[in-house]
């Protein structure tokens, strides 16, 4: 009905300003990232998953990807690391335990780590990357095309999803109940 | 659009009826879901439903032949998420079986151990591994594969932990879970790296990218990392850790399923995903080094399986180690699947899983009553067994001897068929049957054990074995079956090897079809569907 | 620079001053409405003129500088942090309070459109094209304030505030998620600019859903800690909750949160299911999306819009605050069930309603005796439905007023 008069998302503003955000959400997550691992309270590393998952939902938004982004701060950053704070705090005897690694540990941790990131790092300079348009994702991002793919290309992975979770919800309820 | 089409519904529809098994499923779990609001605390009722269910799902898996799907579509349903061919439905129609003699074998001896109001649990977890596991063998797009195997691992974990009290059976089920988590997070790393490199889900448009690109290494760590999440569910080795906890800790009729069903369901997975890329990847070369790859994957673990398992004094983990590398074995199987003629490996395959499954049944459903009435698995205080009871001992004999692959018996067909498949894939096939042979000789040590306690060690003054109370006759018809069944596989194999030849046929969208859909890939959503209609 | 982020910087700028300067009005209209319905005086003393004389100006007016002289004292006051405390987290959670919050309401469109030189200027935020389902994602993220201050205060009654609050905020997701979606359903955009055209000049939404609306507004309380359900700072059992510890601007922070939280979910409430700056219903007064006017007119109408906006949004504030002095707290396994057992399956059932509506292609006044065949449904059924465990049943304190003396067996 108003597809015609509406103003969509201002692609030129966000060109000029998408290069300084990119670098800011990037530096945020991997950052936060990094803090997680090194971090040895549980529950601040739980808050620094949520800024890494906050910067991940940052760069679906400059990739267009509006929805993702929010179904991104939605399940994780709303529903799951909540709950994960939810479990720690519940479970942790002393609310400030330090989770300490034993030197070697963190010698083989970075070392894998590093190996990990070069195997990474080559593998990607030395593939051609297919250049997506970024016509065809501007055409796709609306939550309309979008619904209507879930519900005919992708039905299947859709409906077992479903079914997953009616599954799980079983096991996790078998898991917490008390039988006398 | 989809909805505006008026194909949409009828084809929805025809879809539909390749997927029943997966309907009776679902339908089956709500059922026994239902049945607490009816009869509460009734433990039969609901087990009587799931049977039921199985039985339909295993009508509904029947009478998939190649002639019977509509050659346009190819059988592959649901814009090429799932790919009904006869490989998958033979595989299908074991896994019912099978599923279904677990069910029996829980109502023989889990149920004791199950509080009544906790059965409907039970039965649903397992029709919803039952589920991915049969959702596994016909997964043809990457979100299937993954959705699939969480699917089948989910209901898994819970299953394993299902003794909420035994410490080891906890114990197993927290290894399960972290193993799991990992490798399902290593698998969707590869598959996301497969998914960028390509631009594509199907996984013939991935093997399609391989001949337009060639190998680029990005491909690599994909296909490496999504082979690391098979290697869970296969137990492979690097991943196969938690296989002898989960096995030990769990009941036994969870450790049976799992130690067939998973791996089954798993062998198939990668067997399609293998039978893709041989099938549209045309470089020798490629084919080659991926077929190295994987074989040195199933060589590794069966060997690392066999060596472990020389050391194993518990019954349970004994026959955790023993699948290892039976697992082992069927991937060295698929390895080859690139460089022969798919045919050959796919029907020794099925017939592999036919056998292993009657095998492990056995195997396991002994393990259960010797656990049950001597209240121990180790296997040093067997000593003795064989005078006290002969039938018990002699038939666990049959089927180790079976597992190691004694001629006369289905283990030993079943490696055989493998073997003969094998040795035609030139030099790396005569090396993996030399690898083959190597470890069913070192296994055979192991697997003997069990039985020189019984037959020669004398029982001991101090340590007297109580008496096993007479058995249940339903406990010996599972026995007698699956005695009956290697027996019968062993030395008249025609008619199962008839069956899993007829079957061992997978469908593989063409590569021409993969290109014209990854050509139109973003413009229209629909195309499989539409163009299958414009072939009517 | 096109001319369209100009426009929205400017109106983001202006509107979340004047909501930052409210907010302290908001608290003294608080104060004011609490002691009109306790039938006391309330705040009356400061005046604007803080004592100096000006001619023709009574002395104290209303308390009108009661505000100001808060905001002064909160920034005179020690800031003060308590040794056992974890500095990091405890410093980062007023924050983290307060900023979902005011991302949140980018997406109201106050002032609708503007039509100048052939292009339509959006006159608020940004045109996302998942609207709303933007707020819920901001939304979901403002429990983290609350969990990690009561977290990181180390006290036992910041703890189970803060815990309190997880549940609760976790738990009215739900159904407020499943009335967006119903709405989102019903007009098949998720735009918070469509949303207002469809309803502008015409059928505000509560006509047609004011089940739903209802729903809508007590998950919104219930999302923003307002009493009836602010069981995460109850004074009477747990001194401040989660803001025990913290003084100064860091508690400021925490009630402005709060208020921006109020003043969001208004907004979206009255986006939603008021016709957003629509004046009254039925009667077109405003012009609508991609309407010729001439600039002087489309100018006032604009401002004429965020005017309504704000008065529609200030309304539903005072509703909110003679709800908070009326009605007593929710126990905590009340508070549970009504969101579990009663919100969530009703708001599937309206789903599911209004799924068949639009699927047959009826008449949108069909979702009217819709709605209330929905909650005679639910009436019907309550009885049969199976019961769950009993908790906190009456504990029979022999001799209280709730229980009279037990006679000896």
């Amino acid at each position: 009905m108003f597809t015609t008069l509406a103003a969509g998302t201002d692609s030129e503003s966000l060109a000029q300003v998408a290069p300084f955000l990119y670098l800011i959400f990037a530096a945020i997550t991997i950052l936060s990232a990094w803090m997680i691992v090194i971090s040895q309270n549980i529950v601040r590393m739980a808050m620094y998953l949520l800024f890494t998952l906050g910067g991940v939902a940052g760069l679906y938004f400059l990739m267009s990807a509006e929805f993702l982004a929010a179904i991104q701060l939605i399940v994780y950053a709303g529903g799951t690391l909540i709950l994960i704070v939810f479990g720690v705090m519940l479970t942790s005897k002393n609310p400030f335990i330090r989770l300490q690694t034993m030197l070697w540990e963190r010698c083989v941790a970075i070392g894998l780590g590093l190996l990990l990131a070069m195997l990474m790092v080559i593998a990607l300079a030395n593939t051609p990357i297919k250049q997506t348009g970024t016509e065809a994702v501007a055409q796709n991002h609306d939550i309309h095309t979008l619904a209507i793919t879930m519900l005919s290309k992708y039905l299947v992975p859709f409906e077992v999803a479903a079914v997953l979770l009616l599954v799980v919800m079983i096991g996790a309820a078998y898991m917490a109940r008390r039988r006398a | 659009m989809l909805l505006s089409d008026p194909q949409w519904l009828p084809q929805l529809m025809a879809d539909l009826k390749l997927v029943m098994p997966e309907l009776w499923l679902v339908v089956t779990m709500c059922l026994v879901l239902i049945v607490p609001f009816i009869r509460k605390g009734n433990v039969i009722l609901p087990v009587f439903v799931t049977i039921f269910g199985l039985l339909m799902a295993l009508l509904a898996s029947q009478g998939v032949h190649l002639d019977s799907i509509d050659t346009a579509r190819q059988g592959l349903v649901f814009s090429n998420s799932l790919a009904i061919d006869p490989f998958s439905s033979l595989f299908k129609t074991l896994l019912m079986i099978f599923a279904m003699l677990v069910v029996v074998q829980w109502t023989l001896f889990g149920r004791d151990n199950t509080h009544a109001l906790d059965a409907p649990d039970f039965l649903c977890l397992l029709l919803g591994a039952t589920f991915g596991m049969s959702l596994m063998a016909s997964a043809n797009n990457l979100i299937m594969i993954f959705i699939a195997t969480e699917s089948a691992s989910i209901p898994s974990y819970a299953l394993a932990g299902f003794r909420k009290k035994n410490k080891i059976s906890t114990e197993g089920s927290l290894k399960y879970v972290l193993f799991g988590s990992v490798s399902s997070a290593l698998m969707l790393y590869g598959m996301s790296m497969l998914y960028g490199v390509s631009g594509s889900l199907q996984l013939s448009h991935i093997a399609g990218t391989i001949n337009s690109q060639g190998m680029t290494p990005l491909m690599v760590v994909g296909l490496v990392g999504m082979l690391g999440g098979f290697a869970f569910k296969l137990s492979a080795v690097p991943m196969h850790f938690w296989c002898p906890d989960v096995f030990e800790g769990a009941p036994t009729e969870v450790t049976t399923f799992l130690s067939v069903a998973s791996k089954g369901a798993a062998i198939c997975m990668l067997a399609r995903v293998i039978q893709n890329f041989g099938t549209i990847v045309y470089n020798e070369e490629i084919l080659t080094g991926i077929a190295l790859g994987v074989g040195a994957l199933g060589a590794v673990t069966a060997t690392w399986g066999n060596l472990v398992a020389l050391h194993q004094s518990n019954l349970k983990r004994l026959l955790a180690y023993s699948s290892i590398s039976h697992a082992g074995y069927m991937i060295m199987g698929c390895a080859v699947l690139l460089l022969v003629d798919p045919k050959l490996i796919l029907s020794a395959l099925l017939f592999y899983v036919l056998v292993y499954m009657f095998m492990n049944l056995g195997a396991f459903t002994v393990a259960a009553v010797l656990e049950r009435h001597l209240g121990t698995l180790d296997i040093a205080d067997y000593a003795g067994l064989f005078k006290k009871s002969p039938t018990l001992a002699s038939l666990l004999i049959v089927f180790m001897l079976s597992l190691f692959g004694m001629p006369g018996l289905g283990g030993f067909m079943g490696k055989f068929l493998l073997g003969a498949g094998m040795i035609k894939a030139g030099t790396l096939g005569t090396v993996l049957v030399g690898i083959l042979l190597l470890n069913t000789v070192f296994s055979l040590w192991y697997y003997l054990r069990p039985a020189y306690f019984m037959i020669f060690v004398d029982e001991q003054e101090d340590k007297t074995l109580p008496v096993i109370a007479p058995l249940r006759p339903a406990i010996w018809t599972i026995l007698g079956v699956c005695c009956v069944m290697l027996f019968w596989t062993g030395l008249l194999p025609a008619v199962g090897t008839d069956i899993a030849e007829d079957n061992g046929q997978m469908i593989v969208a063409s590569a021409k079809r993969a290109q014209d859909t990854n050509s139109q890939h973003t413009s229209n959503v629909n195309e499989p569907i539409a163009k299958a209609d414009a072939h009517r | 620079m096109s001319a369209q982020f100009i426009a929205s910087l400017i109106i983001m700028l202006v509107m979340l001053h004047v909501f930052l300067g409210s907010i302290s009005y908001l608290i003294l209209l608080e104060r004011k409405v609490a002691s009109w319905i306790q039938h006391r005086l309330g705040p009356n003393r400061t005046g604007l003129p803080y004592g100096a004389f000006i001619p023709g100006l009574p002395k104290t007016l209303w308390g009108l500088g009661q505000p100001i002289a808060d905001a002064i004292k909160n920034f005179l006051k020690e800031d003060f942090i308590a040794p056992g405390a974890d500095r990091i987290l405890f410093i980062l959670a007023p924050g983290l309070a307060l900023i979902p919050a005011l991302v949140g309401w980018i997406i109201v469109p106050f002032g609708g459109y503007l039509h100048l030189n052939g292009t339509n200027l959006l006159m608020g935020g940004a045109p996302l094209n998942i609207g709303i389902i933007f707020v819920l994602a901001t939304g979901s993220l403002a429990v983290y304030g609350v969990v990690l201050g009561g977290f990181a205060s180390n006290n036992k009654y910041s703890f189970l505030g803060g815990m309190r609050a997880t549940a609760q905020m976790v738990s009215y997701e739900i159904p407020l998620g499943m009335t967006i979606l119903t709405i989102i359903l019903m007009y098949g955009t998720a735009r918070a600019d469509y949303l207002i055209e469809f309803q502008a000049g015409g059928v505000w939404n509560i006509i047609y859903q004011p089940v739903l609306a209802m729903m809508f507004y007590i998950c919104g309380l219930a999302e923003c800690n307002r009493a009836p359900f602010d069981l995460a700072e109850c004074e009477q059992e747990l001194v401040g909750g989660f803001h025990t510890e913290y003084s100064s601007m860091k508690f400021a922070l925490f009630f402005m949160g709060e208020y921006f939280h109020m003043i969001t979910s208004a907004a979206i409430f009255s986006l939603l299911f008021l016709g957003g700056w629509d004046i009254i219903p039925f009667v077109k007064l405003l012009p609508a999306m991609g309407e010729q006017t001439t600039l002087v007119w489309g100018i006032i109408a604009v401002l004429l819009k965020i005017g309504v906006f704000c008065g529609k949004i200030t309304f539903l504030i005072f509703l909110a605050m003679v709800i908070r002095w009326s009605l007593p707290r929710f126990r905590f396994d009340q508070l549970m069930r009504l969101a579990w057992q009663s919100l969530i399956p009703i708001s599937l059932m309206m789903l599911i309603m209004t799924g068949m509506v639009v699927f047959f292609g009826l008449n949108r006044w069909w979702l009217l005796p819709g709605n209330f065949l929905v909650v005679g449904i639910v009436y019907v059924l309550m009885p049969y439905l199976p019961k769950g465990p009993a908790v906190n049943r009456r504990v029979p304190l022999e001799g209280s007023r709730f229980c009279p003396p037990v006679a000896e067996a």
